[in-house]
């Protein structure tokens, strides 16, 4: 990935953390509704508060992503700077090895 | 005669039955329908996944031949083919695991999914009873939870991985609040929503609450509200995320297990007991070798360690058992034993934090979904040493019930009575106004005979003590 496109990346990202969410994607509140009818708390019911969920796993997804990329550019910063390192993807493989210890 | 599992009913796909057997004792055999056969049989065949079982992160699944005895009674209930598991040794729920083995299996979900997310598989949902324990090693058993991941769909587990594994994990590590009476009284967990309401005021800028309790719990409301505004429900079918931003969540995820750790400020009532008992050294050695010796000639299949405290007992019966399950209502103690346990290869011990005065019930639907403790597996042995002294004095069981109790396991005993002249059960009652009187070592003696015959029997302490091999008594 060449520097220009690194650098909008992490103007991206920072973005992403400071834009809210739900404003992002659209969603202008719940203005006007009724208060704790019967027909809301029958409609309650039958929502399933699982349909955030693909919003959710996007949006933590892309800023996962963010994050996991700016670490591999930062280990080959590293490499770079002290010179005769692991490459990127040695130090990748490393980690996850490490974690996987880490788990069991 | 086969029985179906009381727990394996909820995905339409198959169905786990118990089918007896005359080698083996019983096999776990699964019914699956037509499309869930042609899916398992293209998942055995991927790399991955035999990798995944070879490792022992899944259960050893093989397809039967309809001519197996046991393949062809499961599917006279309808099914169109069967697959056999390896049996678990003994079946547990994470509400009676300490925090250590939630999190190890809290790992092993996010490295199963990300193993099949790379190769073009994903698991339809995340929930820890689908994860049961070799020893101290996790293994994954729902097999049928694997699906082809289609055109880049969605994880939809993340929601349940959240409220069965992480959430409860955060709140052990961050609060100090226990996850096990938690995930008792709730086993769908704990929902983000519910979740914030712990996490108030600083306590909301802890790792990991902000992006997976704080985020979630204010879009799922944003979300019931919109959609209870206008009525209608978004569909999820067309949804699609990128294998890249799902590995990078599924990355980010097990770098936040990995790093929440429970440490409570000081030591536990019993987490140092192995080092501040009350027994002189010699005293000490001759309960061990009680304890091995009797064991030792017997060699059971499943050895039970009712107040196991750290194990120093149940690592000495592990050299003797095929499965110890080591039970204490400590939970720091069991997860000291845990970790020394699986640090030291331990395979065969099970630790489970139980209060035994409040086993685990029944649960789920009709109370058999979650079997209770004492209906799973009766044991060859158990250990019941300085225990019915707690029992009687701080869980108030009058001592003809608890002897009973433990008649009721049908199996052979060693117990320690700890007589009311001993140290530790004066400082027991030292602010109790009750004298239990029925705690004596002649009413103890005179119960124990109506159900047991005392085969062995020794004097530790000059007589404040003693420990009792007994067998149950066929007429009790």
């Amino acid at each position: 990935m060449s520097r220009s496109k690194l650098i909008a990346l992490a103007a991206v990202s920072i973005c992403a953390a400071y834009v809210s969410p739900t404003a992002a994607l659209g969603f202008s509140g719940a203005e006007g509704m009724p208060s704790t009818t019967g027909r809301v708390e029958l409609l309650l019911a039958y929502i399933d508060p699982g349909a955030a969920g693909f919003i959710i796993v996007s949006v933590l997804g892309f800023i996962s992503a963010v994050g996991y990329t700016a670490r591999s550019y930062l280990s080959r910063l590293k490499r770079f700077v002290f010179r005769g390192g692991r490459t990127a993807r040695e130090c990748e493989s490393d980690e996850r090895r490490c974690l996987e210890e880490s788990g069991c | 005669m086969l029985s179906a599992d009381g727990g394996s009913f909820k995905d339409p796909s198959g169905r786990v039955y118990l089918v007896p057997d005359r080698d083996s004792g019983q096999r776990v055999v699964r019914g699956l329908t037509d499309s869930a056969r042609a899916t398992i049989a293209r998942l055995m065949s991927e790399p991955f996944f035999e990798s995944l079982m070879s490792r022992g992160d899944v259960v050893k699944t093989a397809g039967l031949r309809p001519d197996d005895p046991a393949a062809a009674s499961v599917m006279k209930m309808g099914w169109a083919a069967a697959v056999e598991h390896e049996a678990v040794d003994f079946l547990t729920w994470p509400y009676e695991w300490p925090f250590s083995m939630l999190k190890d299996a809290a790992l092993l979900q996010l490295r199963l999914l990300d193993s099949a997310i790379r190769s073009g598989w994903m698991l339809k949902d995340a929930t820890p009873f689908n994860i049961q324990w070799v020893g101290t090693r996790p293994v994954f058993i729902d097999v049928p939870s694997f699906v082809p991941w289609e055109d880049g769909e969605y994880w939809q587990g993340y929601r349940q991985f959240c409220s069965t594994f992480l959430i409860p994990l955060m709140l052990t590590a961050h609060l100090g609040i226990p996850f096990q009476p938690l995930l008792r009284s709730c086993p769908e967990g704990i929902p983000p929503e519910e979740a914030a309401r712990y996490f108030y005021g600083l306590r909301r800028f802890k790792r990991g609450v902000p992006s997976h309790v704080w985020f979630p719990a204010k879009m799922e409301r944003r979300m019931r509200k919109r959609e209870s505004g206008n009525g209608s429900s978004s569909s999820s079918k067309r949804r699609r995320q990128s294998e890249t931003t799902l590995l990078a969540l599924l990355d980010d995820l097990a770098r936040l297990v990995a790093g929440l750790s429970h440490r409570p400020a000081g030591s536990s009532n019993w987490s140092e007991y192995s080092e501040t008992h009350s027994y002189g050294e010699v005293d000490f050695e001759r309960k061990k070798a009680f304890v091995e010796e009797h064991i030792s000639a017997r060699r059971p299949r499943l050895l039970w360690d009712l107040g196991a405290n750290t194990g120093t007992f149940s690592r000495i019966a592990a050299r003797h058992s095929q499965v110890v399950v080591a039970v204490d209502g400590d939970h720091e103690a069991v997860d000291i034993l845990y970790r020394e346990a699986r640090e030291s290869g331990d395979r065969n011990i099970i630790p489970l934090v139980m209060d035994l005065a409040n086993p685990s019930p029944g649960q789920g639907w009709v109370g058999r979904e979650r079997a209770a403790f004492f209906e799973r597996q009766s044991p060859d042995v158990a250990l019941c040493l300085a225990l019915v002294h707690h029992l009687r004095v701080s869980a108030n069981i009058p001592t003809s019930m608890l002897i009973e109790w433990l008649r009721s396991l049908d199996a052979a005993l060693i117990v320690e009575f700890v007589g009311r002249d001993d140290e530790m059960f004066r400082k027991l009652v030292e602010n109790k106004s009750e004298d239990y009187a029925d705690y004596t070592s002649e009413n103890f003696q005179l119960e124990i005979e109506k159900r047991f015959t005392i085969e062995d029997r020794m004097e530790l302490k000059k007589g404040k003590r003693q420990m009792l091999l007994l067998e149950p008594n066929n007429l009790a």
